[in-house]
């Protein structure tokens, strides 16, 4: 309440102005004409008026050009001087969580694993005193031991993540052998004691399971395609490559699936952009190569596709291609705890109140798994493409 | 066999109520001197006898049990010069009335009825109804409007305990509700989402409206199938006297109205009419600025027709149709999506109005409302998505409401209810959702108004459900009751169940374009409240009313749209999450009826939380929703400065909206993909509580100056508005732009001053 008080009061400049009009404009109101007769046959009190102007104790009181004047001139006066504020920004303490990203592939070494602590928004953000850039790099955890095993299948040996000195931060698998098979359910757990952002010893300890999806079958139909339809083979030994360089005049692949059961909660297409971002060419028509500059915020070099579990066909159209080279496009069908860390992103960033996804027990993050499937192509601009402009 | 006995207790009836009726009675209409429309909630007193009525929205009005002789009745009407008439009352049963109120713009020749407050009509603050806020239509138009846009909602929004979820936003949140739960009731016909262009404005046509009346809360079993409030809306019945129109062009938008008597003068007609005509603007944009942007454009049309079947017969015919459509071409040369968005409301119904005896009024009700959307995209000839959503409601309802004790007024009646909905999601011609489902709702009702004592009365009810889908039986008590501490001052006491059958979808604050009603089946029970509200109402002079109320109501089984569900399981459960929630404050109220000066002042101090255990909204925990605000003052005033000029002004200030705020950030790592291909390092806000967070208060000036004056020999009336005048853009959303290190924190504010102007001319 008293913020909002105080919120009032910084507006003394509207207020002043407010003061002042209203003063000239109660100055003018009591200024006194000559009275008009005090009554009038047939008429009643409340319609003895003086013309246009107001009766009060038995005499009319002038409505006068300054009284009118000022209640135009007020909003006029309002409208110059604006009566805008910001928004202080408030902070509640908070305490940075270790947060584990960890992707099960089916039939795929265990690579993808990462620790980081999460930074206090306070200290990157521009609502903020001192903010400062913010460095992946000063929040990653490199000392920590990460624990991967088959819950339903205890024969397999659990597998002991080592940390990539190159990459700190990430962790991988040294035993090539160890892969991950569908319908298995898999744990990790993670203990850590060392030093957490502000140089105080801590110790956690994180969980979490997943269930990596099965194998499935994609018919996928192009002219391009030998026979004009094939199936694509599973990562990793192989994946599906399109010869010819194509553009976005091109007819659109389209393909359908036949779930395994047990084959995921839902399907996420990956499309990469393999170009280094300095060598980035738009396949926009209207871009002119060597004027035309491209924006900072344009640097995306990956599209998704999200589809719920019941969708078995999908037409891939050309508007998640925006530049020239080779493009990895990846299927995955996916485990239920990244369906929802995919879904809840989306959500948050439509603005939608959703809470911040995870499955990861003492922390923050995601444990989830996926079969992929993969295949590449190659796009150019339309101009550039035999007969065209 | 079964006909005679039916007959038999029909004839018996009638002679108990011919017995009852033993003393002379006074009944009829009165109506607007002018134009012959029925005028509803008209004050009429029965000089020195401290008797009177209140005319029913048809303008019906019945005052029982007088002794034979001659009465002067003193009849009056917020907007309309007081009126007298005497009346000869004998045992014999008399005609009904005509009783003509000339409004108050027409100045009169004779002397002005003066009354005393004493001896004041009971009116609809005095009776045991709590929470009613009438507006009539001057007040609805002479308010400060949006775009040179009167808006109906908007005038709403400016009752206290009504709030709005942002100025981009026409919706209204009563007393911690969310619009869906709202009745609103278009000339008696259920209205799904009565907004145009995303929320901005209301359908419903200002010219079109005579009278609209807001419950807020606790309102009688009359009225069912929503928990929270009723917002009835009564439109223009047509001039009965003669033809008459009107046409007005402001900047985004003309309207039109035409009225008259039909023929023979057997009844009359309404209609009227708007459209936008933003097109040549946005076209322009578009050129000068190089940028796409949409065509759009909406429209809507009322029309009603009464038939005058005989002296005690009615039969009302009306329609309403409002569409919104936007069209709009984006991306690359070679690579163009093209985006389809159109969605509205079409009703037709009928009334048929009829007075059985002298005191005996039946009304029957035949309605269909449908409320649709459609969203398409395209990229070149493949259609990536296609959604389509429509929702109807087939409506038969009739009450019988009896007027013939002194100490009675009983009215019951029954609803039967037809609910279809139909959604696709579909890409080519391949349909990944498709759900179609329909449904029936039958009510029952029954409730009287008792004058236990001449200074307390009671008004029990009670409303009996049964919905079809799932076999859900809902029995919903009402009771209401007034004590007269004294002619000024009465304490009112209401409170009961009140029941909800239907569900919206909804993404965003408000009515959108994408809401989707979704009728309760056998997967969720339906949703209720238990409300309660104690009010004191003091009428300090005549024209001056004081109003303070208490409010808590207990929401259960509230729903919200489960975001985190793609699947197209098609019951009810799938598409909700299911919670409960809360609502309490005070809310003041200081009215000025009568004078140069009319207006209110208001305040309300509330609060209302909500919750959704076990689902991923604020970890199942309890949250404040975005129209939570605690603190509302609104001042509104018109100002009749002489015969031509009038000025209104509005001003508001309440608590800032909440909102989430980041607390923390870090690097999401997508399965395959590096954070080298986002463009921003993949950097991602985390974001605290739904809600944790303020912005600073909202505080608006909206000012209108209308001009009226003669246009080659027509009425017309230039209106000049100042939206906003001040300059105080009001904070809506929270961004957290992370293409920028440090991430950058933008706060959308909405709409600045805007003046505009607008004109009209009656003919």
């Amino acid at each position: 309440m008293m913020n909002q008080i105080l919120n009032i009061i910084k507006c003394g400049w509207c207020r002043l102005i407010v003061d002042t009009a209203s003063q000239s404009a109660y100055n003018s109101y009591n200024t006194v004409i000559p009275a008009c007769p005090e009554s009038i046959p047939g008429v009643s009190a409340a319609q003895r008026t003086c013309g246009n102007d107001e009766v009060r104790e038995g005499r009319c009181h002038e409505g006068t050009l300054l009284k009118y004047t000022a209640l135009i001139i007020i909003p006029f006066l309002l409208i110059l001087s604006g009566c805008d504020v910001n928004n202080p920004s408030e902070v509640e303490d908070y305490e940075p969580a270790p947060m584990l990203t960890a992707y099960l592939y089916n039939g795929e070494p265990v690579e993808e694993v990462y620790m980081q602590w999460t930074a206090p928004f306070e200290y990157h953000a521009t609502a903020y005193n001192n903010a400062i850039p913010y460095n992946p790099d000063d929040y990653i955890i490199t000392d920590a031991v990460i624990k991967i095993f088959a819950l339903d299948n205890p024969a397999v040996d659990i597998l002991i993540l080592t940390h990539d000195s190159e990459v700190p931060g990430h962790y991988y698998s040294e035993d090539d052998d160890w892969l991950p098979q569908g319908k298995q359910k898999y744990g990790v757990i993670v203990d850590y004691t060392g030093p957490n952002i502000y140089e105080d010893t801590v110790t956690f300890h994180l969980e979490s399971t997943t269930i990596v999806p099965d194998h499935y079958d994609i018919h996928i139909f192009h002219p391009y395609i030998p026979g004009g339809s094939t199936i694509i083979p599973p990562m990793p030994d192989n994946s599906l490559v399109i010869e010819p360089v194509m553009t976005r005049d091109d007819s659109s692949f389209f393909m359908y699936w036949n779930p395994a059961p047990d084959s995921g909660h839902g399907y996420i297409v990956n499309f990469i952009t393999m170009v280094d971002s300095d060598s980035l060419v738009p396949l926009d028509p209207d871009f002119v190569i060597g004027e035309d500059e491209i924006e900072e915020d344009e640097y995306w070099r990956f599209s998704i596709e999200f589809m719920p579990e019941d969708q078995l066909q999908y037409t891939m159209g050309w508007y998640y291609f925006n530049w020239e080279g080779l493009h990895q496009i990846t299927f995955m069908a996916v485990s239920k705890e990244y369906h929802d860390y995919m879904l809840a992103g989306m959500n948050i960033m439509q603005g939608l109140d959703v809470d911040m996804p995870g499955n990861i027990e003492g922390g923050e993050g995601i444990f989830g798994a996926a079969c992929r499937y993969r295949m590449y192509i190659e796009l150019e601009r339309v101009e550039n493409a035999p007969g065209g402009n | 066999m079964l006909t005679k006995k039916i007959n038999l207790i029909i004839f018996t009836l009638l002679c108990l109520i011919t017995i009852v009726q033993a003393e002379g009675i006074i009944r009829g209409y009165v109506i607007d001197a002018y134009s012959a429309e029925p005028l509803p909630v008209v004050n009429i007193l029965v000089e020195g006898t401290k008797r009177g009525a209140c005319t029913n929205l048809d303008g019906y009005f019945v005052i029982d049990n007088l002794q034979p002789k001659v009465y002067n009745l003193i009849i009056s009407f917020v907007g309309y010069h007081t009126a007298e008439k005497q009346v000869v009352v004998t045992y014999e049963v008399m005609n009904p009335l005509k009783i003509e109120l000339i409004p108050s713009s027409v100045e009169l020749e004779d002397v002005v009825v003066e009354i005393e407050a004493e001896e004041k009509a009971e009116d609809i603050r005095k009776s045991p109804r709590v929470s009613v806020v009438p507006v009539d239509k001057a007040t609805i138009r002479s308010l400060p409007s949006l775009m040179a846009e009167t808006d109906v909602l908007r005038a709403i929004q400016t009752i206290p305990g009504v709030k709005s979820s942002s100025d981009a936003n026409s919706s209204i949140f009563v007393r911690g509700g969310s619009p869906d739960q709202t009745l609103i009731l278009l000339d008696h016909n259920i209205l799904f989402n009565p907004t145009h262009m995303f929320g901005l404005f209301s359908t419903f046509n200002a010219d079109a409206v005579k009278y609209l009346e807001l419950k807020k809360g606790a309102f009688p079993a009359y009225y069912g199938g929503r928990m929270g409030s009723v917002l009835e809306v009564i439109t223009n019945d047509g001039n009965r006297r003669k033809a008459e129109g009107m046409a007005s062009i402001g900047i985004i938008s003309a309207r039109a109205s035409l009225e008259g008597p039909l023929p023979n003068n057997k009844g009359s007609y309404a209609i009227a009419g708007r459209r936008t005509y933003m097109e040549p603007v946005l076209e322009i944009m578009r050129n000068a600025m190089d940028v796409e942007l949409p065509d759009y454009y909406f429209y809507d049309v009322n029309g009603k027709v009464n038939f005058d079947l005989t002296d005690r017969t009615t039969l009302t015919v009306g329609a309403y149709r409002g569409n919104d459509v936007m069209d709009m071409e984006m991306g690359d040369t070679d690579n163009r999506y093209s985006l389809g968005l159109q969605w509205g409301n079409r009703s037709i119904y009928s009334r048929l109005r009829h007075a059985m005896s002298r005191n005996l009024f039946v009304s029957l009700v035949a309605a269909w409302s449908r409320y649709h959307s459609d969203f398409s995209i395209a990229n070149e000839d493949v259609t990536i998505n296609d959604y389509y959503n429509t929702f109807m409601d087939w409506t038969f309802k009739g009450d019988v409401e009896y007027m013939g004790q002194e100490k009675h007024k009983f009215k019951t009646g029954f609803w039967a209810r037809r609910y279809y909905t139909h959604f696709y999601s579909r890409t080519e011609d391949v349909s990944y959702v498709d759900v179609e489902e329909h449904t029936y709702n039958y009510s029952i009702f029954a409730q009287d108004e008792w004058r236990i004592h001449p200074l307390f009365e009671i008004q029990p009810g009670i409303r009996v459900y049964y919905h079809e889908a799932g076999q859900h039986f809902m029995v919903d008590p009402r009771m209401a009751m007034v004590y007269y501490f004294n002619p000024q001052i009465r304490f009112k006491l209401a409170g009961g169940r009140y029941s909800q059958f239907i569900n919206i979808i909804t993404v965003g604050e408000g009515f959108n374009m994408f809401d989707m009603w979704v009728p309760v089946d056998d997967s969720v029970e339906p949703s209720y409240a238990d409300q309660i509200v104690f009010s004191v109402e003091y009428d300090p002079k005549e024209d001056l009313q004081f109003t303070t109320e208490a409010y808590y109501t207990d929401m259960n089984r509230i729903t919200n749209f489960d975001y985190m569900n793609t699947g197209t399981d098609d019951e009810a459960k799938d598409a909700f999450i299911i919670g409960d929630g809360y609502a309490y404050g005070l809310e003041w109220m200081l009215r000025r009826t009568e004078g140069r000066w009319t207006g209110w002042l208001g305040y309300s101090l509330s609060w209302t939380k909500r919750r959704f255990p076990g689902s991923f909204m604020n970890g199942g925990g309890w949250f404040y929703p975005k129209w939570d605000r605690r603190h509302d003052f609104i001042a509104v005033c018109n100002y009749a400065v002489n015969k031509r000029w009038d000025i209104s002004a509005t001003w508001r200030y309440n608590t800032g909206q909440g909102f989430t705020q980041g607390v923390g950030l870090t690097t999401i790592r997508l399965a395959g993909i590096d954070p080298e291909y986002w463009s921003n390092g993949a950097n991602w806000v985390m974001t605290g509580e739904v809600n944790n967070y303020r912005f600073p208060a909202d505080h608006r000036l909206d000012i209108t100056a209308s001009y009226k004056h003669t246009f080659f020999g027509l009425p017309a009336k230039l209106n000049i508005s100042v939206y906003n005048a001040y300059n105080r853009r009001s904070f809506w959303r929270r961004f957290y732009n992370t293409n920028e290190n440090p991430v950058e924190v933008e706060d959308v504010k909405l709409l600045p001053v805007i003046p505009l102007l607008s004109y009209e001319v009656s003919f």
